[in-house]
């Protein structure tokens, strides 16, 4: 009884939406490329072309249609001190419009087509507590919570699967009955009886011919956390956020370790190696190689095998730190000046991506392909950036 | 009631066929008014790209065939690791979306416009192309391969259909370049300008060469081989003067647009540092195996060819060291037989051993790079300076796709193997002098005076085939004279890496190769992996077991190639 008195606030809510995306135009009709001087013979004679382009039409091109479905609480409770917010989500694009890699020998190496469906549900959450809250000192604690699921489903059966971010043979894909965006890529060739990895004999492990699904982009949840506190003029204030789960597929670290730029290859390198795994037939590897062998043609990812360099991108991150101080009103009162104040803060303070080689201290927030699907996929991008600032701020 | 009835029907119909109407008049809307329509397209325009695609086609094919057969070097350092899938992506995607497609559209237009000669040599282009891929990958998509929309999946064919269908062009491109054309083709042909009917005459002969070189290619397989080849010896319309030589031209242009040699593109930068490594084992068999190189041109023995194929940035070894070539201080692996070549070779060659992944050291501006023949680079007088924008023959190279020695070459190893007319001695003699004269007359084709001093004298040419042919004779069995018919073919086909492969699966030869510098390189490669973009995203695509798969002409037993 005592909560049902202290509840300030409540809201239920329900909405169901739709909308529906249309493709960019002239993807239904084949095109002629005419090029200009794309060669000149010995006696100066320039030659010209006609291309048909690589783009194959699409006649039967249908717009896609969005459909949303969502449901959520949103409530205060003991004195508005204690809100909280919880959203369920189900989101279904349904015929998503996607370029389509074909293989060549179709005469053509893309198309746009209607590709299915794509399943997002999920949960958010949102809590808030203000722990203190009197006349010089005000503590707030902001939490947040996500998590997504999402699915492929109804793929047009005569596609393999969908290339979204990388390259044909690495990167992200769309595959029927998956999430969206899985890793495929090389790996190691497994013994099928103990599951190990298989050492040729030469002693460095055999690429598998074909690619398989080596990870998923997708985080399991996704956390963030907000303290606030006040005291008369001064503010604090620091988010921490954490992603749980996510696979990368990163060549930064493997890069750097194949060539022996870290510290985690700062072991005596004139003893030999031995990589953990089995010889072709079966038994245990006891070939010996040596430190560079094994970390610049096994660990780096140079030759294949991109499993090994396929990584848990769980992340802490302390995203941003401030430190504010406004001048009192009273102070002002003369000035021509409404408010002041001064603030030092820092964003990208300080990270930990545990399953990463440790010296490499590598971010998996960096993204190779801007703003894309292409989370998940690394090759070579550069570090993120730890900013530190001050500012001052004056209103009239 | 129902003459309401007829009345709602007639406005149902009107209202249907208004919008129809409608529709018809936004369709047009659906086209691009930026680009044409394919309809719009015009036949030369076609031909051009058909012929500009094929010779890149030729070149990345060729590629290959020289880093497995140690013209240039194949990184490895096994045979299954050398190349990933995606390395095919590039000629996969050439020979379908811009060869075959253009070709298929071009034949029936040039047909309607009566354009016969061009009708051939698409033909022609396309069944080469054809082959050339089933060389590289064994079965591929044919039949139901270049149909757009309509298969979206193509299934692969086996590469004896292929090629039967490829000989069966070919026969076409015969009949359609006997037909009279509308009009020539002229300097919109890019190999033979074929302005009038004699230039037109070119292609039929190369049509029936290439026909010889598809018999001789797959007369492992093939128990009519000898009385196809025969026929052809009998009708003796063959590629047999420099003038019929199949070669694709570039010219000089260095920008707008870039029209030189792709080799030399890569070699002769304005950095001073070339691109690609030559294989140690090639440069050793024409400067080391037989005679001995010299840097003075008095006492030079080696193949006259020499300073043609290969200029060296050093002449000599002063900055070799452990920097900047690692394997001058390491002793030869243990799996090499003695005499087998390993890193350095003589006065300043400097290449790389087949299968060294190794990093690369800081030696571009000292390892040895292509020569004037057939890349278009420079002339190797003893200049000892790195490479630069613009030297020698400034990029306008020959793609070296069927030449004269060639011919000669296919006629002795069939004389030879089949007992097919001619004699494999003369053939064998024939071969080599027209490629010595090819190669040492390339120079004047492109504007280029070779520092006479190198220029290897008419006697030394005569006392390379003297010996040669001493050395042919004295071989007695079959096997010992295709070693050497063998040697010679694959010496000739620098810049042809195409025939040095198939070569190299159809006959083991050269016999010597020297070995992956790896102790267990596995299987030799002798099909390619199929591309990643066919693997990855055709339904009716599998991944071959491995590189050891066979084509189908190569009835060789497993480890017959190292």
């Amino acid at each position: 009884m005592v909560y049902l008195i202290t509840l300030n606030y409540l809201k239920l809510r329900a909405g169901y939406a739709t909308s529906a995306n249309f493709g960019s135009p002239y993807n239904t009709r084949n095109v002629l490329n005419i090029s200009t001087n794309v060669f000149v013979d010995r006696v100066g004679t320039v030659i010209n072309s006609n291309t048909i382009s690589d783009r194959l039409a699409n006649p039967n091109l249908q717009p896609e249609l969005l459909k949303e479905f969502e449901v959520g609480v949103e409530g205060k409770f003991i004195n508005n001190r204690l809100n909280l917010d919880i959203t369920y989500y189900n989101r279904v694009s349904k015929d998503q419009i996607l370029d389509r890699d074909l293989d060549p020998s179709t005469g053509f190496s893309v198309t746009s087509i209607n590709a299915g469906s794509v399943r997002n549900s999920g949960i958010e959450l949102a809590l808030g507590y203000t722990v203190i809250r009197n006349k010089d000192w005000n503590w707030q604690l902001d939490g947040n919570f996500t998590r997504n699921r999402n699915l492929v489903f109804d793929l047009p059966t005569d596609i393999k699967q969908i290339g979204i971010a990388g390259f044909s043979n690495e990167g992200l894909f769309v595959i029927e009955g998956q999430p969206l965006g899985v890793i495929q890529g090389t790996s190691t060739q497994k013994d099928p009886k103990t599951g190990q990895r298989i050492v040729n004999s030469n002693g460095d492990y055999i690429s598998s011919t074909g690619i398989s699904i080596i990870g998923d982009p997708n985080p399991d949840y996704k956390m963030t956390g907000i303290s606030t506190l006040s005291w008369k003029q001064f503010s604090f204030r620091f988010q921490v956020d954490f992603t749980k789960g996510g696979d990368m597929l990163a060549y930064t670290p493997g890069t750097l370790i194949g060539r022996g730029l870290t510290k985690d290859t700062e072991f005596d390198r004139y003893l030999p190696l031995i990589l953990p795994g089995v010889k072709e037939d079966g038994t245990p590897n006891d070939i010996q190689i040596s430190a560079s062998q094994a970390y610049f043609n096994d660990y780096s990812g140079f030759f294949g095998m991109a499993d090994l360099i396929t990584y848990d991108a769980t992340v802490v991150r302390l995203r941003e730190a401030s430190l504010s101080y406004n001048l009192p009103a009273t102070l002002l009162a003369k000035t021509p000046f409404g408010s002041a104040s001064f603030t030092i803060s820092g964003q990208n303070l300080w990270y930990n991506a545990p399953y990463f080689p440790k010296h490499v201290n590598f971010d998996p927030e960096v993204n190779s392909l801007g703003v894309s699907n292409g989370r998940g996929y690394e090759t070579l991008a550069g570090p993120t950036s730890r900013r530190i600032g001050a500012s001052i701020r004056i209103t009239f | 009631m129902k003459l309401n009835k007829i009345i709602i029907g007639l406005l149902a119909v009107a209202i249907m066929g208004s919008c129809s109407k409608i529709a018809d008049k936004f369709d047009s809307n659906l086209n691009n008014p930026n680009t044409p329509d394919p309809s719009a397209a015009n036949s030369d325009l076609y031909l051009n790209v058909v012929q500009l695609s094929f010779a890149g086609l030729f070149n990345t094919a060729s590629s290959f065939g020289m880093e497995v057969t140690r013209q240039i070097v194949m990184y490895g350092p096994t045979y299954q690791n050398a190349y990933t899938p995606t390395s095919f992506d590039g000629v996969w995607d050439n020979g379908y979306t811009s060869v075959l497609k253009h070709a298929n559209a071009l034949i029936p237009i040039a047909d309607a416009q009566k354009k016969y000669v061009v009708v051939g040599m698409t033909k022609i282009m396309k069944a080469y192309t054809m082959m050339t891929l089933v060389d590289m990958f064994g079965d591929i998509p044919y039949t139901e391969a270049n149909l757009g929309s309509e298969n979206t999946n193509p299934g692969v064919e086996s590469g004896k259909d292929v090629y039967a269908k490829a000989i069966a062009l070919l026969d076409e491109a015969i009949a359609d370049l006997a037909k009279t054309p509308s009009s020539y083709p002229g300097v919109t042909d890019l190999f033979y300008g074929a302005a009038n009917a004699t230039g037109a005459k070119k292609w039929v002969t190369l049509a029936k060469t290439l026909k010889l070189r598809a018999y001789v290619t797959t007369r492992l397989v093939d128990a009519s081989a000898k009385t196809k080849i025969d026929a052809l010896l009998t009708e003796n319309d063959l590629i047999d003067t420099p003038a019929e030589d199949f070669e694709f031209k570039y010219s000089t242009k260095q920008t707008n647009p870039n029209s030189r040699h792709p080799r030399y593109n890569g070699n002769y930068s304005s950095t001073g540092s070339s691109g690609d490594y030559m294989g140690t084992y090639f440069m050793w068999t024409m400067v080391r195996e037989k005679a001995a190189f010299s840097n003075n041109a008095a006492n030079d023995k080696s193949d006259p060819r020499t300073r043609y194929y290969f200029y060296r940035q050093r002449i000599g070894y002063g900055d070799v060291n452990e920097a900047s070539s690692s394997c001058s201080v390491a002793p030869p692996p243990a799996h090499y037989t003695p005499g087998m070549p390993f890193c350095l070779i003589t006065s300043g060659f400097w290449g790389r051993d087949h299968g060294d992944n190794t990093g690369i050291p800081p030696d571009g501006s000292f390892r040895t790079t292509v020569g004037i023949y057939p890349c278009g680079g420079d002339f190797d007088a003893n200049q000892g300076a790195s490479v630069g924008l613009n030297r020698g023959g400034q990029g306008a190279g020959i793609q070296p796709i069927w030449q004269t020695a060639f011919t000669e070459f296919v006629k002795a190893e069939a004389n030879l193997t089949l007992t097919t007319a001619g004699n494999a001695r003369t053939s064998l003699q024939n071969a080599v002098t027209a490629s010595f004269a090819k190669v040492i007359g390339f120079p004047a084709t492109i504007g280029v005076t070779p520092n006479p001093t190198y220029v290897p004298s008419s006697a030394r040419q005569t006392q390379y085939i003297t010996d040669l042919l001493t050395a042919y004779d004295a071989a007695t069995t079959t096997d010992e004279k295709m070693t050497i018919i063998g040697k010679e073919y694959y010496i000739a086909l620098w810049g042809n890496g195409v025939d040095a492969y198939n070569l190299y699966r159809r006959t083991g030869k050269p016999s010597n190769m020297q070995l992956p510098i790896v102790s267990a390189p596995g299987a030799f490669t002798s099909s390619m992996y199929y591309p990643s973009v066919y693997v990855n995203r055709n339904q009716n695509a599998a991944q071959k077991s491995g590189v050891d798969v066979h084509v189908f002409w190569d009835t060789n037993p497993p480890g017959f190639n190292k």
